[in-house]
């Protein structure tokens, strides 16, 4: 892991190299292009991942502090998680043309998300319900 | 992390390798070969694809614990 803070670097050059031969194939076979996207994406995403797992760490050190916190934690991180796989997938649908796809898969993640954060909602309701008097 | 790297490199070679080959079978008159060894390689870098995708989303997983 020598070199992390300034990866920002290699993923600004890993996405110019992405867009150049995915014009390049283009040219050639315009199937390929999409694959060629598809996978500076990917690598691009998993360089970040690991940079988000410490900060991942770090949030729920900070949660786990908070009682209420606790039980809602992982509820953030499975939104978050939709959040990102949707729009990733997303995006390379609209690359691809697809546009009707795209905007599925965004529907999709909207509505898992809100599916996810009902309890958080509930929780936060009844929070409400108990400050008011009467 | 530059193995991921060269994984872009190596499907954008496979693809301009298989348009090369398309464009040569075809000016040999032979269509039908053309169009086999075109989704012949096109299957074979999904199926790389399609394993890079699986590490991805395995990997997504375990980071955020689902």
């Amino acid at each position: 892991m020598f070199f992390m803070d300034m990866d920002i670097f290699r993923i600004a050059i890993i996405g110019i190299c992405g867009v150049i031969i995915s014009s390049v194939v283009k040219g050639y076979k315009a199937e390929f292009a999409i694959y060629v996207i598809m996978a500076t994406v990917m690598v691009i995403f998993i360089m970040i991942l690991y940079k988000l797992s410490y900060v991942f760490e770090f949030l729920g050190d900070i949660y786990n502090q908070i009682s209420y916190g606790r039980n809602f934690f992982p509820i953030i991180l499975k939104v978050l998680a939709v959040a990102y796989i949707a729009d990733f997938t997303a995006q390379i649908c609209k690359d691809a043309g697809e546009a009707a796809i795209a905007g599925k898969v965004e529907l999709a993640g909207k509505v898992m998300i809100f599916y996810l954060a009902m309890p958080v909602m509930v929780a936060v309701l009844e929070l409400i319900n108990r400050m008011l008097p009467g | 992390m530059d193995f991921n790297v060269d994984i872009i490199f190596k499907i954008a070679a496979i693809g301009i390798i298989v348009a090369i080959v398309d464009v040569m079978l075809k000016r040999a008159g032979r269509d039908e070969l053309a169009m086999m060894a075109t989704l012949a390689g096109i299957i074979v870098v999904l199926i790389v694809i399609v394993q890079m995708i699986n590490n991805f989303f395995v990997s997504v997983k375990t980071l955020f614990q689902l």
